[in-house]
């Protein structure tokens, strides 16, 4: 929301609005104790006045006294734009206007500048001329690969821009689309924008595909079993879309607003088989809650939720399924009664899908090797081994590296 | 909820299997006429548990009777298997064993005939062997409302709240549901799917955030769109119902223009400094208003702004020091500025109840002497707490072993009491001082120190059962049983194997005993609305200690 990313503004405010003190010069009549703010508003692109502006004013006070609520006042643009503002005691102001269709803005905002009113003996506050930019639009539909909807996918709307010397690109909206497939981003600022999506395919069906077979007397050997072979073809994710036709943000094709663009960005989102990846996690002890979830990074800093499906297969190993392919991290969360939780990171790469054969890695406090995907059972390094198929190595195919932190969460 | 039993499901897949009366409606079925064919080799009469079978069937639309496409069917067997119809809207599934497998079957933009019936779960039965047929399963499309909101000038207004306000029945008694709220787009525009089949109340608004005009204009002050109930009042009872039929897309545009919004204020006394005060405001239909309450807890002021005309309950609530909950409520009449509105907190009430009950029956195990256990639990249900029922359950409280019942934070108003028999009990009296509280309401004054709930049970319970037939044919249904006194709720549960019934233990009395399909669908609890049926019931007089046995007839709800 652009209201959020003027509060610091108000803050660098003192630094380019300086009011030049008028030296008291004798044989001037004496300044009147009160002045005006006038002006017009108009179209920034067409110069068209605006008529029913809401425009206000609101005094600037120092970075550490905010604003009193209901400290503003409002005037409203009549048919030729203009409004006034009478009796305004001398001071620094905030002139900020909207209309319908138009952003929100302050007095001569660009980026992260703007100019501040400044009210007092021999300042000239009136025939202000405030252009306002329409606002900018990317609307579009979801659907899938029988030219259905998609409900309730999230719809990621990423702006690039380049602050402190560097362009980053982050998150600055989100939107469900309605049963008709539809979402809508609107007052948007001029600017570079990435779409993505991510949605699950409503009748997924990712079950697991791995129990345990027990298991010799010493309780020691365990083998791997595959399940029944299920309908493999609903066993199937989207992964994460970007516009317009991209698995991840460098991909992505970036969607240059202007003023009062209206862009479409529409997706049909194809399925893709899912990834089964079996996961050891540390030994469970006693009283310990042990989860796994997956997340995937989407930009700078920003992780989202996987809603993937995580099945027990024995203590200390998990499947976890409907897992899109690519890039992603597996998260494990450790709870033992009210300590402290232990989140290690598996980050995950590699793009020899489809996983038809279960990955497993192991996420533990301590770096671990991987092996290769190939095999469909294959042996982790550590005393216990599942399944007895040796693991053909491919290398460069998949490097995966293990991160492991300690954080406390309490 | 009530228990879920194969049995009575068998009813919904009798119904849904081999619908032969459907057949000529679907030219899509005259292949399926083998229906269910064996893979292996095939012996009249005879088969066994190795032999596999196919389950075929067409999923199609409840409203059009067209196939529907794309729909996930999934059965359980011994496992699990799913699959998408194809564009014909048709499945199969192989190798099934002989013998009964449920089929769900979902679609988004579709609710399954199962969702509306509470002991289905959106579940059906296909009967698996050499003689089932092709089953049609059936998905009713969802209802949509959606419209545009917009000023006079046919300016839209963006960001208004919109909440749907659905009534069903739940228990025999209509009750209200709010929706997920929907908000306007910035061309005015809202949209609500997944509706079911039902009568809808739209409300749009409040606006959020007052619009506070210049004092030069011709109404200066604040301003925002008020709350509005379709077709345009403030009040829900002027509201017209949206009828949502399976399928229907309802488009509902309305034009508001911005009232004066008010400012509220006044101060609290009472309350514990430092501990958090909770300020509501309610409107007449009950509804909680979202507005931001500023409370200076220094001060005991609060004050709010953006309230429209109307009528409201103005509620304080906030925690005393032991932890007991403090409350006062103001009733108000909003039509311009309020100021020094004052509420004082009190403690709410507690209600301490005791029990006894009366052993005469011959022989039997004095069942309720045993340690901590409660012959009964006792429930007060608010009177006049607008759409939504606000209830109070008893709290156990005390030391293993001393351990009593009580009604704890109780707030001043009226209330209805329920005492709910815990085993093969039932109430003969319940009294507060003077107060039969079988007959009359319970009243809690404020600041009160009520006088404790006196709740006497006796364990000469009688026993009911029978079977339930249509025509010769005994069948699942559920038995509805309602007694003499209309203060009583009827008592309502389901057969449980072959059409058979037992019902829990009953008191002595006289009672209309009916056998109804659909108990969803029936507002039983309202003595009005069962009076038609109530002709088609069975009188039973059973006495103390009695065990009684009946044949009923099903009543179809509906006809």
């Amino acid at each position: 929301m652009p209201v959020q990313r003027w509060l610091p503004l108000l803050f660098l405010l003192t630094f380019f609005q300086q009011a030049p003190v008028p030296s008291a010069a004798p044989l001037v009549p004496p300044a009147p104790s009160t002045f005006r703010i006038s002006g017009r508003v108009i179209d920034a692109i067409t110069g068209q006045p605006l008529a029913r502006a809401f425009v206000v004013i609101n005094p600037t006070n120092s970075p550490n006294t905010p604003n009193p609520p209901d400290s503003g006042r409002v005037e409203i643009t009549d048919e030729q734009g203009l409004f006034a503002f009478a009796a305004v005691p001398p001071g620094k102001y905030v002139l900020s206007a909207r209309h319908r269709g138009y952003l929100t803005q302050m007095y001569q905002q660009h980026e992260n500048f703007m100019t501040a009113i400044v009210v007092g003996p021999g300042l000239d506050s009136e025939n202000l001329i405030f252009g306002l930019r329409p606002g900018a639009s990317i609307s579009g539909d979801v659907l899938d690969e029988s030219d259905d909807p998609v409900r309730h996918a999230d719809v990621m709307l990423f702006h690039q821009f380049v602050a402190g010397g560097r362009r980053r690109t982050l998150q600055v909206q989100r939107a469900k689309t309605n049963d008709e497939g539809h979402y809508h981003f609107s007052h948007l600022n001029p600017g570079t924008y990435f779409v993505g999506v991510s949605a699950q395919p409503w009748y997924a069906q990712h079950g697991a595909r791995h129990r345990v077979k027990q298991a010799n007397q010493d309780g020691n050997e365990i083998g791997l079993q595959p399940l029944i072979e299920q309908n493999q073809s609903l066993d199937v994710v989207y992964g994460i879309a970007f516009f317009s036709n991209a698995g991840d943000l460098p991909g992505a094709t970036p969607i240059a607003l202007h003023s009062g663009d209206m862009a479409i960005a529409d997706f049909r989102l194809r399925p893709v088989p899912a990834a089964h990846v079996l996961v050891r996690t540390p030994a469970a002890e006693p009283e310990q809650n042990t989860n796994v979830s997956v997340t995937q990074t989407v930009a700078d800093n920003d992780t989202i939720w996987v809603p993937a499906q995580v099945n027990q297969v024995a203590p200390g190993l998990v499947e976890v399924s409907g897992v899109p392919q690519g890039r992603f991290n597996l998260v494990l969360n450790t709870q033992q009664g009210n300590a402290s939780a232990h989140r290690s990171i598996a980050e995950l790469s590699g793009s020899d899908a489809p996983y038809r054969c279960p990955v497993e890695y192991s996420v533990s406090r301590t770096a671990h090797q991987c092996r290769s995907p190939r095999a469909c059972a294959c042996g982790l390094p550590g005393p216990e081994s599942f399944g007895t198929q040796s693991c053909p190595q491919r290398a460069n195919s998949r490097s995966k590296t293990i991160r492991s932190r300690q954080e406390n969460t309490n | 909820m009530l228990p879920r039993t194969p049995l009575f499901m068998l009813l919904t897949a009798s119904l849904l299997a081999a619908p032969s009366f459907l057949r000529p409606q679907l030219p899509t079925l005259g292949s399926l006429s083998e229906g269910i064919h064996k893979n292996a080799s095939f012996k009249s009469q005879q088969f066994s548990t190795d032999d596999k079978y196919t389950l075929r069937g067409t999923v199609i639309n409840s409203v059009t009777s067209e196939p529907i496409r794309g729909a996930l069917v999934q059965i359980y067997f011994n496992g699990q298997s799913s699959m998408l119809t194809g564009p014909d809207g048709k499945f199969q599934f192989a190798g099934l064993p002989p013998g009964q497998s449920t089929i769900m079957v979902r679609k988004p933009g579709f609710f399954s005939e199962g969702d509306f019936e509470p002991n289905a779960q959106g579940q059906h039965l296909a009967t698996t062997g050499p003689n089932s047929s092709p089953v049609v399963l059936k998905l009713v499309p969802e209802g949509v409302i959606y419209g545009r909101i917009s000023e006079e000038d046919n300016e839209p207004i963006e960001g208004l709240p919109v909440e749907l306000l659905a009534q069903r029945l739940q228990n025999g008694r209509k009750i209200w549901d709010r929706r997920p709220q929907a908000v306007t787009d910035e061309d005015g525009n809202f949209r609500i799917a997944e509706l079911q089949p039902g009568d809808y109340f739209l409300s749009a608004g409040p606006s959020h955030n007052p619009v506070i005009l210049p004092a030069h204009l011709s109404q200066p002050g604040a301003q925002g769109i008020p709350l509005v109930y379709y077709p345009g009042g403030s009040e829900l009872a002027a509201a017209a119902p949206i009828a949502i039929s399976p399928g229907k897309k309802v488009e509902i545009n309305l034009t508001l223009s911005p009232q004066p919004f008010y400012r509220l204020s006044g101060t609290i006394n009472g309350y514990v400094p430092g501990q958090p005060v909770n300020l509501q405001l309610r409107n007449s239909a009950g509804i909680p208003l979202p507005y931001n309450w500023r409370f200076d807890s220094a001060s005991g002021t609060f004050h709010v702004n953006g309230v429209p005309v109307g009528a409201y309950t103005l509620r304080a609530d906030a925690p005393d020091s032991h932890g007991h909950s403090l409350t006062a409520t103001v009733p108000l009449t909003v039509n311009t500025d309020l100021s020094g509105l004052h509420l004082i907190l009190l403690r709410t009430v507690t209600i301490p109840i005791r029990m006894s009950v009366i052993a005469s029956r011959t022989g039997a195990e004095r069942f309720w002497e045993q340690e901590n256990y409660f012959p009964a639990y006792v429930q007060l249900v608010a009177r006049n707490a607008g759409l939504f029922e606000l209830r109070y359950g008893s709290q156990q409280v005390g030391e293993r072993g001393a351990a009593s019942l009580e009604l704890q934070n109780i707030a001043p108003g009226t209330y209805s009491v329920e005492v709910n028999p815990n085993g093969p009990l039932y109430v003969q009296s319940a009294t507060s001082g003077t107060t039969n509280l079988l007959e009359s309401d319970l009243s809690v004054a404020p600041g009160s120190s009520p006088q404790s709930i006196e709740i006497t049970l006796r364990d000469d319970v009688a026993f009911l059962s029978g079977t339930v037939y249509l025509g010769n044919l005994s069948l699942s249904a559920t038995i509805l049983a309602f007694s003499e006194h209309t203060s009583v709720p009827p008592r309502i549960q389901p057969t449980y194997s072959g059409g058979n019934f037992q019902l829990s233990p009953l008191p002595p009395g006289i009672y209309k005993i009916l056998a109804v399909d659909h108990p969803d669908r029936l507002e039983y609890a309202n003595p009005e609305a069962v009076k038609k049926y109530l002709s088609k019931a069975r009188e039973v007089t059973l006495s103390p200690e009695q065990s009684a046995k009946i044949d009923l007839e099903l009543t179809k709800v509906g006809e």
